[in-house]
């Protein structure tokens, strides 16, 4: 084992290229780290030891654009005998412990790495979009060099079983490629020692610098950590990245990244904003120096306001003129960066939505929203983010292609968010007057972020419309708490996981794997098998017939030597057998097993129907559509799919009709067992539709051109054995998923009949014919809503003239109304009270029905708490009650108490 | 039309409710637009 100190020794480092090149190594002056270069210099070129020294003096030259630079990197890698790799998707599905394809080396992990597969090509060159979600705060005027999505570079070699090249081969064709290709002055580089680490792999690294800019890492992953030591690695990986965006930055010389990568968007939003052009003075001042900022060690808003009153000190301009400058750049920059990434996400497959991967593309629309306000533009998102797709369709053509998709997701989250803007007031009124009704005296932070996670309203929209006192909570204060909140939950998970690690299944060691027969021969379903094990109701066999809970789909049931079975559960290679008795069974005892074949028949067709379904919705509802969770049973099955409304009654007609045509077409189902990378290859990474599959062979089922995926199911062998499919009905567990209910074969015959029994109950009700129900429900709800609309008039009138009959009475400054209403609901009393309200009053009401509803409310002159006397009065009347001081409402159940109540009011309560 | 898309269809009409639960939505409609001509009058 070795250690981090090991890791780093000179030795590591001091390369032949270094020596034939004339690089001589120097330790910096103010970080103290190593580096190489081929001039004497004091610090390393590190961002946190010399401020970007190439803005407005490129390190490269020819002004060359990212797309320019893309070209040049993949045509010289590929000159040296590299075959381009195409990207992967930004959503790592392969990979279990990932959201996002955070890297190029992600691609790899873990298959490769563990040599569970090898590498779809060897060496490799790639540009591999990718997303960083850790630096989002840092986006914009930040530190001006993040970005959260970016295109790494790379080029990687896997040294197993023989080395293709390493260290030496790395850094010289680094060198190649930036001083020959790219014409980089090479006084310019200088090459810093390092360890890398991550995703439980480490290795020295040279990290390639150029006046402040960090333009190349090129790790030697030869280790892996355990426990803070080093372990060697059975495969030595040449993994390198590239910045993209970090090189055209470099070669245009531009205040910050965004401006080299961005230059039209950024051109369209200055103009749509009136924004003009900055003073290059302070601008540069102000990129220069944040290249120090990092989000991960400081806190950005802080050394913002130090940053801005050093420039303010530096060039004798008053803080409020640097601010003014920056600001608006600062909300431009953020919405192109964010705008570019929403296209990756959407593009490969993310639905927006309050969980995981969808909550922060969510984060990332809301982001964009709220600059596009700040910067006062009123124009919609969706019209930015089909520019971006515009500026990319050329080099990622797929994201061109599932463009409808991205903007119909865009319009529709933006139409969400500003209707959560608008309706801000009555949510955020709603909230605080639960608040208070807690006794809280301020707006707490706990709240905020309710708020901000529920309803997307920033901080400073909700403070707009707060009365009470607020905690000093930001924008930034609440993302730090959703993501504590993220962590907390983690290690949750974590410690749930260990706890279950603590308590094994200590029988099964020693055992060996089960035989699964059903993979076999999935039509045998009775045979003889050996009992190794014995535990409890648990028994493990030889081999077995039960296909076991997974995936979705529930186990098989039937018999073992004539006890119930009631569970079966695959726990590694070993299958657990639940039976309801164990009483007579010996282990090593032949025995027999029986799998009921009609509940196998049953699960089968389900399981082969949400293939199905789940590809027609794809090609229905879009390319966006995922599958999000399944469940297999014997009478019906659901599939949860990622799509951002709910489908029309045509579109699950559609669905329906589509999915009985590929029944009826007879298609093969194809269950091959396929090599990992040439499956990925073959079929592309939507295999991956029921999540990572561990494992270097994966099971492919294949619908003849309709749907392949990695699946370890039971399916039947030709679509027509499904039988017809019927769609029950449609559920949205959650927002940005939709779940189709449906049924097949045996199963969809006994639901039609249901079926059939529904709408014969509906035309009864009618009084119509079954073909007319449609528009008999039609008729019928239009009705209902008119007569409501009238009922509510109505009321409205009663209110208005109960209104007129009270009167106030004047008790020292203060208007006072207590009044009982009879038969008026909530909304009754709260629109008397409306009616009744001055800036003097003091109004109770209590509206009598079968309860007492009890209704408070102060104008703003009137120093009387409304949620405190409410609690009283509904407390004294036998019920609960709270509010904001302002407005307040509860119930009481004896309305016998009423009149000395109200007396009580009168004479006690608001004295 | 078939029995399911008629269905559909009327769920639909009133904001895509649950087909399982259409005859008792009807009812209580039905149930309320009595009680609603009554208060009216």
């Amino acid at each position: 084992m070795l250690t981090k100190a090991d890791l780093l020794k000179p030795e590591n480092f001091a390369l032949e290229f270094f020596r034939e090149n004339d690089f001589s190594r120097y330790q910096c002056k103010k970080c103290k780290n190593w580096f190489w270069s081929k001039v004497e210099k004091d610090v390393c070129g590190d961002a946190s030891c010399v401020s970007y020294e190439f803005i407005g003096n490129p390190t490269i030259p020819g002004k060359l654009t990212w797309r320019k630079i893309r070209e040049k990197y993949i045509n010289f890698f590929k000159s040296k005998g590299h075959t381009q790799l195409n990207r992967y998707p930004v959503v790592a599905r392969w990979k279990p412990d990932t959201l996002f394809t955070g890297a190029s080396i992600f691609n790899f992990m873990p298959w490769v790495l563990n040599q569970s597969t090898r590498p779809p090509f060897n060496p490799l060159v790639v540009d591999q979009p990718s997303i960083r979600f850790v630096d989002v705060d840092n986006v914009g005027l930040g530190t001006g060099r993040h970005c959260t999505q970016f295109s790494m570079m790379a080029h990687h070699c896997f040294n197993s079983p023989e080395e293709i090249y390493w260290k030496e081969k790395t850094v010289a064709l680094s060198y190649e490629f930036f001083t020959k290709v790219l014409k980089m002055n090479p006084d310019k580089i200088t090459y810093i020692e390092n360890l890398w680490k991550g995703g439980g792999n480490a290795g020295p690294c040279f990290e390639v610098m150029s006046g402040g800019n960090e333009i190349a890492t090129l790790v030697f992953m030869q280790y892996e950590e355990i426990d803070g030591k080093y372990v060697p690695m059975k495969m030595s990986v040449v993994d390198t990245g590239y910045g993209l965006e970090r090189i055209a930055w470099a070669s245009q010389g531009t205040p910050t990244i965004y401006d080299s990568i961005y230059p039209k968007i950024i051109s369209f939003l200055k103009k749509q904003a009136r924004v003009k052009q900055y003073d290059k003075k302070i601008f540069e001042e102000y990129c220069k120096l944040s290249s120090v900022m990092n989000v991960e060690d400081v806190d950005v808003e802080k050394q913002k306001k130090i940053l801005v009153k050093q420039i303010s000190k530096n060039l004798n301009i008053s803080e409020e003129g640097i601010l003014e400058q920056i600001y608006p750049y600062h909300n431009i920059y953020k919405i192109a960066d964010h705008t570019k990434a929403l296209c990756f996400l959407l593009g490969d497959g993310i639905v927006p939505s309050n969980i995981q991967e969808g909550y922060l593309a969510r984060l990332l629309i809301r982001r964009s929203i709220n600059a596009l306000r700040n910067l006062g533009i009123d124009i919609s998102l969706e019209e930015i983010v089909e520019k971006q797709i515009n500026e990319i369709k050329d080099i990622y053509p797929e994201i061109e292609n599932n463009k409808k998709d991205i903007l119909k997701m865009i319009e529709s989250e933006e139409k969400k968010h500003l209707e959560n803007i608008k309706n801000a007031k009555p949510i955020v009124k709603r909230i605080e007057s639960l608040v208070a009704s807690t006794g809280k005296k301020t707006f707490d932070k706990k709240s905020f972020v309710m708020l901000y996670e529920s309803h997307g309203l920033d901080p400073e929209i909700v403070k707009e419309h707060l009365v009470m006192p607020s905690e000093n909570v930001s924008t930034i204060d609440i993302r730090k708490e959703i993501r504590n909140n993220l962590e907390k939950e983690e290690q949750q998970k974590k410690k749930l996981g260990d706890y279950k690690k603590e308590d094994p299944l200590a029988f099964l060691y020693g055992l060996k794997p089960t035989q699964k027969l059903y993979y076999e021969d999935e039509k045998l379903f009775k045979t003889k098998a050996t009992i190794l094990k014995i535990f409890d109701n648990l028994v493990v066999l030889d081999k077995t017939l039960f296909y076991p809970r997974g995936g979705g789909a529930e186990p098989d049931s039937g018999s073992i030597e004539g006890a119930k079975v009631l569970d079966v559960e695959n726990h590694g290679d070993i299958i657990i057998h639940t039976l309801d008795s164990t009483k007579g069974l010996e282990e090593n005892q032949l025995i027999e097993i029986e799998v009921d074949s009609d509940v196998r028949d049953s699960i089968t067709r389900h399981h082969t129907a949400t293939h199905i379904v789940n590809a027609v919705c794809r090609k229905v509802l879009g390319n966006h559509v995922w599958q999000g969770g399944t469940k297999k049973d014997k009478d019906k099955a659901h599939l949860n799919i990622t799509h951002y409304e709910t489908p029309s009654s045509q579109q699950i007609t559609k669905i329906e009709k589509v999915a009985n045509e590929i029944v009826k077409k007879k298609l093969k189902v194809i269950k091959t067992s396929m090599d990992r990378t040439d499956a990925e290859q073959k079929y592309g990474f939507k295999i991956y539709q029921g999540g990572a599959v561990p494992g270097s062979k994966l099971r492919i089922v294949n619908i003849d051109g309709w749907d392949v995926e990695a699946c370890g199911g039971l399916h039947k062998d030709n679509t027509s054995e499904i039988g017809k499919i019927i769609i029950r009905k449609i559920e949205k567990p959650h927002d940005g998923v939709i779940r189709f209910v449906f049924s097949a074969g045996k199963s969809a015959d006994l639901w039609e009949a249901h079926r059939k029994q529904i709408l014969k109950d509906c035309a009864e009700i009618l009084k119509t014919t079954n073909a007319k129900v449609p528009e008999g429900a039609k008729k019928l709800f239009e009705k209902w809503k008119q007569l409501r609309k009238k009922l509510e008039k109505h009321k409205q009138k009663q209110a208005e003239k109960t209104a007129k009959e009270i009167k106030s009475e004047k008790v020292g400054t203060v208007d006072l109304i207590v009044k009982e209403v009879p038969n008026a609901s909530p909304a009754q009393l709260q629109q008397i009270s409306q009616k009744l309200s001055t800036d003097n009053t003091f109004i109770v009401l209590l509206g009598t029905g079968e309860k007492v509803n009890v209704f408070c409310s102060a104008g703003k002159n009137v120093n009387i708490n409304s949620g405190l006397i409410a609690s009283k009065i509904c407390q004294d009347l036998g019920g609960k009650g709270g509010g904001s001081p302002v407005l307040a409402q509860g119930f009481g159940t004896d309305k016998k108490k009423i009149p000395g109540m109200i007396k009580k009011i009168k004479t006690e309560l608001i004295v | 039309m078939n029995v399911n898309e008629t269905l559909r269809k009327a769920s639909s009409e009133l904001g895509t409710v649950d087909i399982d639960q259409l005859p008792q939505i009807l009812q209580k409609m039905s149930s309320e637009i009595t009680q609603m001509e009554k208060d009216l009058k």
